[in-house]
């Protein structure tokens, strides 16, 4: 008995991993790959399927990870939709004809045009500003202006800012060649390395609590994650967004760099239409409202409203360069930032 | 009754890359039906590399191996060569190679088509171990577990049993006892064996013939009792044991006398043996072993064995003459 | 055809020619399905990486760039870690191993065993928990900066930011040497140690002198181990900003997008790990067999008076705590804030058995074809198959990331072929399973080659001539006397995958969450009491898996 259960074992094993592997799509159903790993996202899903039926299945990862698969599995892909945290990847997606246009003017019309693809193949579903958050006892407001201004001897050893190979700040650097020249921008971009408090490290978070702690006097960081600490679980989360306040530069200027996260139509799909469906959703008015409630990212279409703490934080101007113009500067981008040692 | 030898190596060369010289050298030889051939040589001389070549756990780079008469190696069949499973051979190893867990009476079963008790009792008869089925090998002395490693050979009655230096990890007492037994078990079986051994004691007492190997080539076979007597060269002479170099006055050539065969005369005169002198005497219990040095034999040696030497003294002189060859004794050929 | 042998030495010139085999050994085609299954096996564990390979041909666009900004940078940094954490592994690793061997003291047989558990943290679970520390840091640093000097400041960070992550990895990596160490100060020779005893060395002597060099080789194999999985990590670095080689390798490919310079980087890692293992063969090669026999005489250990008793269980304490005590206590207690609050429970009973069956099933799997895949190398000596054998076990030294694209082009190739009756597979758990047997074959490899060179050929030859074919001996002889290795290698295998992060983030299937990628995000969005939850699992579940290991693997493979 002990030889036929150690013989079937295997077996066993085998058919097991064997029969979860064969995973036949049903038609009502889309697969979503996506960056984004909220589990707000989840709410949001699944009231997708209560209304519509439709399911949706999720592949999580890094956006750029799933460009490389999308990239390998081609045709046979069996993913619908393509969704980013960053505009520059979603832009990058675009050019590498992972998409295909969504075709629905209502989806389009429903956002600003700096906020959507001129061709057409994706549009954004939230926004995120990226701004400067100070110290409220060591930093005055009046001190503040512009991101450029960031370069500025003064501010030595006194920004906390997480690494270049993150995306956020890839896409603040290319408005900033963007604005002011490849040159300039470099300039830039070794002069903010030189005035950090430590050698980049962490999340945007962490440059909060740097700041918090006591290390670093401003930082530079995605306005959500402020929202997202003052209401943590964790006592220390809230000490420390309670110890900064955000200030929104260049108002004077082009406005504060905004970033989107979006979605758009994966090539080839045969559900294109399920697709718009579930992008319609996301973009309708009461989605909208509850992201900025949820995840504090600005809701991007125009007509949603904002949440309380949004209100709070005050109106700002946005910097409307095209998304677009951005995702071909990012390699350029990310070869500034490593001859500026910034790591 | 067959005439045709059961196993035949023609031409076989063996080299090992490792290795300059080849391990067998273009090797001819028969093993015939019955007979007990024990194979003797230094280690390195190739006899285990012969041993298996005949099981099939190695092939031969060129020349052949039949197996009642049918090529099963080598250049007469190539690509088509028989795997040892399907040989139908026995091997005892050399540290039994049993297997530790498996019951002793799984064990001799385990070349049997089908778990066959009766069968599996009488070989156990045969090799004395009845009563012991349900032990395990690590559970058994040394001397029972090489008898279980030959239990389980001849179990699925092979064509040919293989014994690789089967005694060499007995302690010397076990290894005599062991030796007698199994001898009478392979003549009582009719059980043809080829056997590889570099103790000459296991030839003598075991074999009907012998082979004796140096590097990879065969220099001498025939009965023990003969190649012993007359060995063909030195090395032949010393896989027995120690043997003196003598001219032969008449034919001027090297013949080669045993230890025993010295018959020592006090006398200085004699008109037989030669001058020596003596270099030292130590008595061995049942023999004394006397070195002495020959007057012609310049830088040689020889080894006496003499049945009573209490009155020889280190630096004497004296004379020492060899017996001639006994009597043929009857042996199996 | 009866002739009887002849004692006419061949002197032939036939008999000088070199054997025809060994002429032709390199073109010899598999010539039994035992070599070609080899061959199948061998190939399919390269495809993806040849795959890799392929592209290292094309074009870079940002090659020249990275030599000339931060390619200088990822090899020095790599540099440090290795280095730094290697000499601290050996410190951490080898005096346990060596006391709880041979001495007697409070808690040893509790430390002989517990000294394994640092291998259930992964490395990023354990970033999580020691960030702390640079955060915990800052007065000290503040009061650095203020009182000495602003450049005083950068270093003392830099010393504190380096210095804890070494620390960090070392200590839970350690387990691999003192793996390697216990097994080889245990099997030494009690008459070898004692011999230089008598001859007057003092303790001290015998373990420098003797103990020490003779566990050379074991210490050499769990070094590799260790440099490998520091020169592989993603996480740990990326966490403390200490970009490494794979970081760089990351970076380029996802967020430059040149995929051939990633690949380029990726490559120099493999080069640096087959040196590495060349290394490793070289110091180990020698010593060719040098198991020495089972020791009938028992081993006996000193008893320490209670001082040097304290002193011992001490040395035990140290990288325990750090690389396993103190963690734990982390996570457990930032779980119970987690469980106790109106948060809910962050993983789903789903997630947890998907993880755990694949883990499972994909570790039985892999161990089984490895052993069979062990017996056919061994089967026939040949240059060709004992290459293959090493060949397939190169995957481990290849970065994860980098197999699962491997994985990805060689999938995506297979189905574009478009073969009917066969199912897609690209995103299937298949895929990834495929992609985790690249990754890890060399343990079960490993396992049980170690394992069979101790059963030694006299069974199987055995086995063989009493009429049993290749398979039936493998079933009856093999498996049955190699249930110790494999359920070690099994084991050891089930713990690495369920800790596997970067290449399962590359290549799961929708709907497919892992306890480690849950962990893995949720710690990304700094949610760390949340995250702390499917971390304790992993880091249970392994802890298991390494004890139940820990046990096979001391007990005798055969019944000896």
């Amino acid at each position: 008995m002990k030889r036929l259960l150690f013989r079937a074992f295997p077996f066993v094993a085998g058919l097991m991993v064997a029969g979860t592997t064969v995973s036949f799509a049903q038609d009502d159903e889309l697969t979503l790959y996506t960056q984004r790993h909220y589990a707000f996202d989840e709410e949001l899903q699944q009231m997708f399927t209560e209304e519509t039926g439709i399911k949706i299945n999720v592949v999580k990862a890094n956006a750029d990870e799933l460009i490389t698969r999308l990239q390998e599995e081609g045709e046979n892909t069996p993913a619908d939709l393509y969704m980013t945290a960053d505009g520059g990847t979603l832009s990058r997606a675009a050019e590498a004809g992972l998409l295909q246009p969504i075709q629905s003017e209502k989806i389009m019309e429903s956002v600003p045009k700096f906020l959507r693809d001129p061709d057409g193949r994706w549009v954004a579903i939230t926004q995120r500003a990226r701004v400067i958050v100070y110290s409220k006892d060591r930093v005055a407001p009046a001190e503040l202006s512009t991101y450029e201004n960031l370069a500025d001897p003064s501010w030595r050893g006194r920004i906390a800012i997480r690494s270049s190979s993150n995306s956020y700040n890839q896409s603040l650097m290319t408005t900033i060649i963007a604005a002011n020249g490849a040159e300039e921008a470099e300039k830039w971009a070794a002069a903010v390395r030189k005035n950090m408090a430590r050698p980049p490290q962490g999340s945007d978070r962490d440059q909060i609590r740097a700041i918090a702690g006591g290390l670093a006097d401003v930082a530079v960081v995605n306005t959500y994650y402020v929202g997202l600490l003052e209401t943590s679980e964790d006592a220390k989360d809230r000490e420390a967004a309670a110890a900064v306040k955000l200030f929104f530069p260049n108002q004077e200027g082009r406005g504060t760099h905004v970033n989107i996260s979006g979605i758009g139509i994966v090539k080839g799909t045969k559900k294109a239409d399920l697709a718009r469906k579930y992008i319609e959703f996301l973009l309708s008015d009461k989605v909208q409202n509850m992201i900025s409630e949820a995840t504090f990212e600005y809701p991007a279409a125009k007509t949603a409203k904002w949440s309380e703490m949004q209100e709070g934080w005050g109106e700002f101007k946005a910097d409307e360069v095209s998304m677009s113009k951005l995702g071909a500067l990012n390699a350029e981008a990310i070869r500034m930032f490593n001859r500026a040692g910034w790591e | 009754m067959n005439d045709s030898p059961l196993l035949s190596f023609r031409g076989v060369t063996r080299q090992y890359r490792q290795q300059s010289q080849p391990a067998l050298d273009a090797v001819d030889l028969d093993v015939e039906r019955g007979e007990l051939l024990a194979l003797i040589g230094e280690s390195g001389s190739g006899k285990t590399t012969l041993l298996r070549l005949a099981a099939g756990l190695e092939e031969p780079d060129s020349g052949s191996v039949y197996l009642e008469g049918k090529c099963i190696a080598g250049d007469e069949c190539p690509g088509a060569m028989v795997p040892p499973e399907k040989r139908r051979l026995g091997l005892v190893f050399q540290d039994g190679a049993l297997f530790p867990h498996l019951t002793v009476s799984k064990n001799v079963a385990y070349g049997l088509k089908k778990f066959d008790r009766d069968r599996v009792a009488h070989c156990l008869e045969t090799v004395g171990l009845t009563g012991k089925e349900k032990r395990y090998p690590h559970e058994l002395s040394g001397g029972e577990r090489q008898r279980l490693a030959l239990a389980r050979a001849i179990a699925p009655e092979p064509r040919l049993l293989l014994l690789d230096e089967p005694f060499s990890h007995l302690d010397p007492i076990l290894r005599r006892k062991l030796r007698e037994e199994i001898r009478c078990i392979l003549e009582s079986l009719d059980q043809t064996s080829l056997m590889v051994t570099h103790d000459p004691e296991d030839a003598l007492a075991v074999a009907s013939r012998v082979a004796i190997l140096d590097r990879g080539r065969i220099l001498q076979t025939g009965v023990p009792s003969e190649v012993y007597r007359n060995p063909a060269d030195q090395y032949c002479a010393e896989r027995f044991g120690p043997a003196n170099r003598v001219v032969d006055r008449e034919s001027g050539k090297n013949i080669w006398k045993r230890p025993e065969d010295a018959r020592w005369i006090a006398c200085e005169i004699a008109d037989e043996g030669d001058m020596v002198t003596v270099e030292h005497v130590r008595p061995m219990g049942h023999i004394y072993e006397v070195r002495v040095a020959p007057d012609e034999y310049d830088g040689e040696t020889w080894l006496c064995f003499l049945k009573d030497a209490s009155l020889i003294e280190p630096g004497e002189r004296g004379r020492v003459a060899w017996r001639g060859s006994p009597e043929p004794v009857a042996w199996k050929s | 055809m009866a002739i009887t042998g002849t004692a006419e030495a061949p002197t032939s010139p036939e008999a000088q020619l070199p054997p025809r085999s060994t002429r032709k050994a390199w073109l010899r085609w598999p010539t039994d399905r035992w070599g070609f299954g080899v061959a199948v096996v061998a190939g399919l564990i390269l495809l993806p990486l040849i795959a890799v390979l392929l592209y290292l041909g094309r074009e870079s666009v940002e090659w020249d760039h990275l030599v000339s900004t931060v390619l200088g940078g990822y090899l020095k940094n790599t540099l440090i870690l290795v280095l730094a954490v290697t000499a601290t592994v050996l410190l951490m690793a080898i005096p346990p191993a060596w006391i709880v061997t041979n001495y007697d003291f409070p808690g040893r047989w509790l430390f002989s065993w517990a000294l394994v558990l640092p291998l259930a943290i992964p490395t990023y679970v354990a970033a999580f928990v020691f960030y702390q520390g640079p955060e915990a840091a800052i007065p000290l640093l503040i009061w650095i900066r203020t009182n000495i000097s602003i450049d005083a400041f950068f270093v003392a960070e830099l010393v504190i930011r380096y210095g804890l992550l070494i620390v960090m990895l070392a200590a839970v990596l350690y387990p691999y040497v003192y793996l390697a160490c216990r097994a080889a100060f245990s099997q030494q020779s009690r008459t070898v140690i004692e011999a230089a005893r008598c001859l007057g060395d003092s303790p001290r002597k015998v373990f420098f002198g003797v103990a020490l060099p003779m566990a050379r080789p074991a210490i050499a194999a769990g070094t590799a181990l260790v440099i490998m999985e520091v020169i592989n990590d993603y996480g740990a670095v990326h966490f403390f900003g200490v970009p490494t080689l794979t970081e760089g390798i990351f970076r380029t490919w996802f967020n430059m997008g040149d995929k051939v310079s990633a690949l380029r980087l990726a490559g120099i890692v493999m080069l640096a790990v087959a040196v590495l293992l060349v290394v490793e063969q070289l110091l180990r090669g020698r010593a060719r067999y040098v198991e020495a026999e089972a020791s009938s005489v028992p081993l006996v250990r000193t008893k320490l008076p209670r001082g040097r008793g304290m002193f011992a269980a001490m040395v035990c304490l140290v990288p325990l705590s750090i690389g396993f005590l103190y963690p734990v206590t982390r996570l457990v207690m930032w779980a119970w804030a987690n469980l106790t609050s109106d948060a809910g429970v962050p993983i789903r009973a789903e997630a947890l058995g998907r993880g755990l069956l694949l883990a499972a099933g994909t570790a039985t799997a892999v161990t089984l074809i490895a052993a069979i895949f062990m017996y056919a190398v061994r089967l026939r000596t040949s240059a060709t198959r004992s290459s293959l054998g090493r060949v397939a076990g190169l995957g481990y030294a290849t970065p994860g990331a980098v197999i699962a694209v491997g994985v990805l082009v060689a999938v995506g190739a297979f189905d574009r072929l478009d073969l009917p009756w066969v199912p897609i597979i690209s995103g299937t758990l298949f895929a990834i399973a495929f992609a985790y047997m690249v990754r890890f074959f060399a343990i079960p490899l490993q396992f049980t080659r170690a394992g069979m060179d101790r059963l030694g050929k006299p069974l199987e030859e055995a086995s063989r001539l009493l009429g049993k074919s290749p398979m039936a001996t493998f079933l009856k002889i093999d498996l049955p006397l190699l249930r110790g290795p494999l359920i070690a290698a099994g084991m050891l295998l089930f713990v690495d995958i369920l800790k596997e992060l970067p290449l399962t983030l590359i290549l799961r299937p929708a709907n497919f969450e892992t306890l480690a990628t849950t962990a893995f995000s949720l710690a990304s969005e700094a949610r760390l009491q949340a995250c702390a939850v499917p971390s304790l699992v992993i880091v249970i579940a392994g802890g298991i898996g390494l004890v139940v290991m820990n046990r096979w693997m001391s007990a005798p493979s055969s019944h000896e």
